[in-house]
């Protein structure tokens, strides 16, 4: 093996100068003003002193992160080893990390700007150890080829890996001869977003936003019905004109709010596309800052698909996927995979990306006898609020009480989405916050299942189920409830492991 | 209806149970004692004695006879070759199956109080959850952890 010594490329010096410099930049400006703006460069000035002192140190500051930012880059290095990947690096004290080619789950691509002016790339190289949702090693900045000489490094590995055990196994040599070429070439696209859906996508984004400064729009309509005169007699103009300003300000607010949300999401998302190599897929976007993750088919645990009500009205759903391990981004346990389909497209991609999968599954829904229970479950802790908030802030407050009836139609709204289904290994949970979110996984990937009941649900013969998988570094779940007992505890029995019954005979 | 899990916790964990409610009683106590002194003091509207009286006969009433109680009667537990199950819950009971390819680490731990009566709480983890049994004895806790662990390895083989 080549010991061949590779060095970060020397941006790296300056992202990692300029990223301590801006970790410090808040707290120092806070200490230079926090005693007011007593600087000077006048010499007869009082300050004048304090004002030398304080450059000086801001000099030294800045000159011992550069230093630092120089000698990090210098002692950091890599090398390939023994089919490992191994790194040095350390400013006082010398570490070392090795890690093993067989061992990496995921190789993620960053290009910031730094990166593309010279076209570099950051890569974090990601392996199941659970470290927090952070990667097991970065290289702050290399340029493309190290980053492919280091694929190829591990997919030479990980080839070695496969012709051993299939000679072990004793298969004919044919089909270690037809690997490489497999391995090599088999990117296919899965999907890429069309820049109509991208816009679209960039618009619905704040969803919640748009809905606002609509509902906003139409309440102050309502000013006409109010009788302000009446109620307010001398200071009825006065507090128009107060209600109509913050009605406006408000909307001009949320209107700045969405359109640079909307700029945010088509500058992150541009190029979105999707590909899948041998048991791997890959995501890549961004417009100014590239990115690329790799996901694992086989530490995919679960699928949702979900539809907002403004997206669903149009057709639209978002596929997000739960992955074991810390393949996200930082603090982001799910990964999207596709942000915005029409459903049907989403379902057919699925299809050919999980095939052992199905998508079409008739769902059970929720009993009849169960809709009273959804039409009253918002009311029982938003009525308190609603009186107190009424009582606190009359008679404006008493606009809440139209959250009331809002809330039992979501109650209903949510009867009628719930549901689910199972099939031999699959279980399908539809449920609905105010999105709706069909959760799909397989009873392998089930942590645990939870069937609970209330002594009211009891004697109506309902109960509620909780499903539980992992999702990055923790868990997720996914709850149905109010569906009738005895079908629940048929799910219950499906999940429950199948020997059980002669087990329990010798017990 | 399926069959419940067979094993209640040990008879001394409500026992255990009752004993930290007392001391949660007693910072209420202290609470309701400093709701009271402030009253006296600051002239605040009589009735607010007869709440905090309220709220502490209410805690020694529910929080330390009925409550225990009636969780103790929903605690079960059952320990099988491919699963382990479990139901607890107060007003609501709920039930847990955690199949033994899925557990990755069995702790138990044991405070003070639970040691006194030779007591021990069990954790067992899957990747996503944690679920606890809460008081067994400790020759239970061992047979189980060391059972659990032995099955949960064969389990591990087979996938």
């Amino acid at each position: 093996m080549s010991k061949e010594v590779n060095h970060l490329h020397p941006i790296a010096m300056v992202i990692s100068f300029f990223a301590s410099l801006k970790s410090i930049i808040i707290p120092g400006i806070v200490i230079l003003l926090g005693r007011g703006f007593h600087y000077s460069l006048h010499p007869d000035s009082q300050y004048f002193i304090n004002t030398l002192i304080t450059f000086a140190v801001i000099f030294f500051v800045i000159f011992f992160i550069l230093m630092t930012a120089i000698i990090k880059w210098k002692r950091f290095v890599y090398w390939f080893e023994d089919e490992e990947l191994r790194i040095e690096y350390g400013l006082f004290v010398k570490k070392k990390r090795y890690i093993p080619f067989e061992r990496i789950q995921s190789l993620n691509y960053k290009e910031g700007i730094y990166h593309r002016l010279f076209k570099l790339v950051k890569v974090s190289i990601e392996t199941a150890a659970d470290s927090g949702g952070k990667s097991e090693a970065d290289l702050i900045a290399i340029t493309r080829a190290q980053a492919e000489a280091i694929e190829q490094e591990m997919k030479k590995t990980k080839l070695r890996m496969i012709q051993q055990s299939t000679q072990e196994q004793g298969i004919d040599q044919k089909a270690i001869v037809s690997e490489p070429t497999e391995l090599e070439t088999n990117r296919s696209i899965i999907h890429r977003m069309s820049t109509k859906d991208l816009l679209v996508l960039a618009t619905t984004s704040s969803g919640i936003g748009v809905v606002f400064s609509g509902l906003a729009a139409i309440t102050s309509q309502f000013d006409d019905w109010i009788p302000y005169e009446r109620i307010y007699g001398e200071l009825q103009s006065f507090i128009r004109f107060g209600v109509f300003m913050i009605v406006i300000a408000v909307l001009i607010f949320l209107l700045v709010s969405w359109v640079v949300s909307v700029v945010i999401t088509f500058v992150n998302h541009y190029g979105f596309t999707v590909e899948k190599e041998e048991d791997k897929l890959f995501i890549s976007k961004g417009l100014l800052e590239k990115k690329r993750i790799t996901i694992p088919m086989k530490r995919i645990q679960g699928i949702r698909i979900v539809e907002n009500p403004l997206r669903q009205l149009f057709g639209y759903a978002t596929v997000v996927i739960e992955s074991a391990g810390s393949s996200g981004e930082k603090g982001e346990q799910k990964i999207v995979m596709l942000p915005l389909v029409k459903k049907q497209q989403g379902v057919v991609i699925l299809e050919k990306l999980f095939p052992e999968e199905q998508w079409h599954l008739p769902l059970h829904h929720a009993p009849k006898r169960a809709l009273l229970r959804y039409m009253f479950r918002h009311l029982y802790w938003l009525t308190p609020i609603v009186a107190v908030v009424s009582y606190i802030t009359f008679p404006y407050g008493l606009w809440s009480i139209l959250l009331l009836p809002l809330a039992l139609l979501l109650g209903i709204w949510q009867h009628r989405s719930a549901g689910y289904a199972i099939s031999n290994q699959q279980l399908t949970i539809v449920y609905r916050g105010v999105s709706k979110i069909t959760f799909v996984t397989s009873k392998k990937r089930l942590q645990a299942i939870s069937l609970s009941q209330s002594y009211f649900a009891k004697r109506r013969d309902l109960a509620t189920i909780t499903v539980h998988i992992m999702s990055g570094s923790s868990g997720s779940m996914a709850t149905i409830k109010h569906f009738d007992q005895v079908a629940l505890e048929k799910v219950f029995e499906w999940y429950r492991p199948k020997s059980h019954g002669s087990i329990d005979a010798k017990e | 209806m399926i069959s419940q899990p067979k094993y209640h916790i040990s008879k001394k964990g409500l026992k255990v149970w009752r004993i930290h409610a007392v001391f949660e009683f007693f910072i209420l106590l202290l609470f309701a004692a400093a709701v009271s002194v402030l009253t006296f003091f600051f002239d605040w509207p009589e009735w607010i004695y007869a709440i905090c009286l309220g709220v502490l006969i209410a805690d020694v009433f529910f929080g330390i006879y009925l409550f225990p109680k009636i969780r103790w009667n929903h605690w079960r537990y059952e320990v099988r070759e491919q699963e382990i199950e479990i139901q607890q819950g107060l007003f609501i009971i709920k039930r847990t199956l955690v199949p033994m390819v899925r557990v990755q680490h069995v702790d138990t731990s044991q405070g003070p109080i639970l040691k006194h009566y030779c007591l021990a709480s069990m954790s067992i983890s899957t990747a996503a959850t944690i679920h606890t049994i809460p008081a067994i004895t400790e020759q239970e806790a061992d047979q189980l952890r060391v059972r659990i662990s032995e099955l949960a390895r064969v389990a591990e083989d087979d996938v």
